[in-house]
């Protein structure tokens, strides 16, 4: 995906560090990154790590100029298998963008939103994620 | 404490009528250009409940976080017959007139006993 990145207070454990990869490395990143059978819910079109890259096509594709951040990381404290991530997004909505409630038709506005995701890992890899899409 | 922080967001569940005794009233809301208080999420609460017709949410995973244990996340599952036009940060949903679900995750900080600080999508 590309974009860039707040680092400032980023605490890096291997598990933060991974989730940052798909920013900075982009989709290139995806099969180290996702286990090959990544269950998703919402679940994706196509399972495992080419789901998430028609993820990041879409995003690509319904904002132009897409810079992507990540906020704030925090682990879960019982299990320590998993990662939260609160991302920002800025960029141009130029083209529809599908939701489980229908598409959201493009305003050519400027956008500045909040996405929180949640990866689950097991040997090292994310093996199970939540988002909104 | 964690186990008492989950049971604390899963009360919320119940709407409005509890959420002065869950949420601080200077609650801060993220992102930060949101007002402070917790009319956010009564406001969000209302939106949802306006635009689906016989709203249900539902926990769907819920688990304690953070170096200080004092977060909780939950992903949370809502559906409903989408009757009514829905706001988002990136304009509105048009209703279809269909049984619809959708994710929504939210992250809270719990300082005794209350929630003082929440990210959410919605």
């Amino acid at each position: 995906m590309p974009g860039a990145m707040l680092w400032a207070q980023m605490e890096t454990t291997p598990k933060r560090k991974a989730v940052q990869r798909v920013v900075r490395e982009g989709p290139s990143s995806y099969k180290e990154v996702f286990a090959h059978d990544l269950i998703s819910h919402p679940p994706l079109p196509t399972p495992g790590p080419d789901g998430m890259r028609a993820l990041q096509q879409k995003y690509a594709s319904a904002f132009a100029d897409l810079q992507v951040f990540i906020e704030y990381q925090f682990e879960d404290s019982q299990d320590h298998d998993r990662v939260v991530t609160v991302w920002r997004l800025t960029g141009k909505h130029v083209g529809d963008l599908e939701t489980p409630l229908g598409p959201l038709k493009a305003t050519n506005k400027p956008i500045d939103l909040q996405l929180i995701t949640v990866a689950r890992f097991a040997d090292n890899k994310i093996v199970e994620r939540w988002g909104q899409v | 404490m964690s186990v008492e922080n989950q049971m604390l967001v899963a009360r919320s569940l119940r709407g409005p009528a509890v959420f002065e005794e869950i949420y601080h009233p200077e609650l801060l809301n993220h992102p930060q250009t949101r007002a402070k208080g917790r009319d956010v999420v009564k406001d969000f609460y209302e939106k949802y409940n306006r635009a689906f017709d016989n709203f249900e949410g539902t926990i769907e995973e819920q688990f304690s976080a953070g170096e200080n244990d004092d977060l909780v996340v939950t992903v949370w599952k809502g559906r409903g017959i989408h009757r009514r036009e829905l706001e988002t940060p990136l304009g509105p949903l048009a209703p279809t007139n269909r049984h619809a679900e959708f994710h929504v995750i939210t992250v809270v900080r719990v300082v005794n006993g209350r929630i003082v600080e929440r990210w959410g999508q919605v």
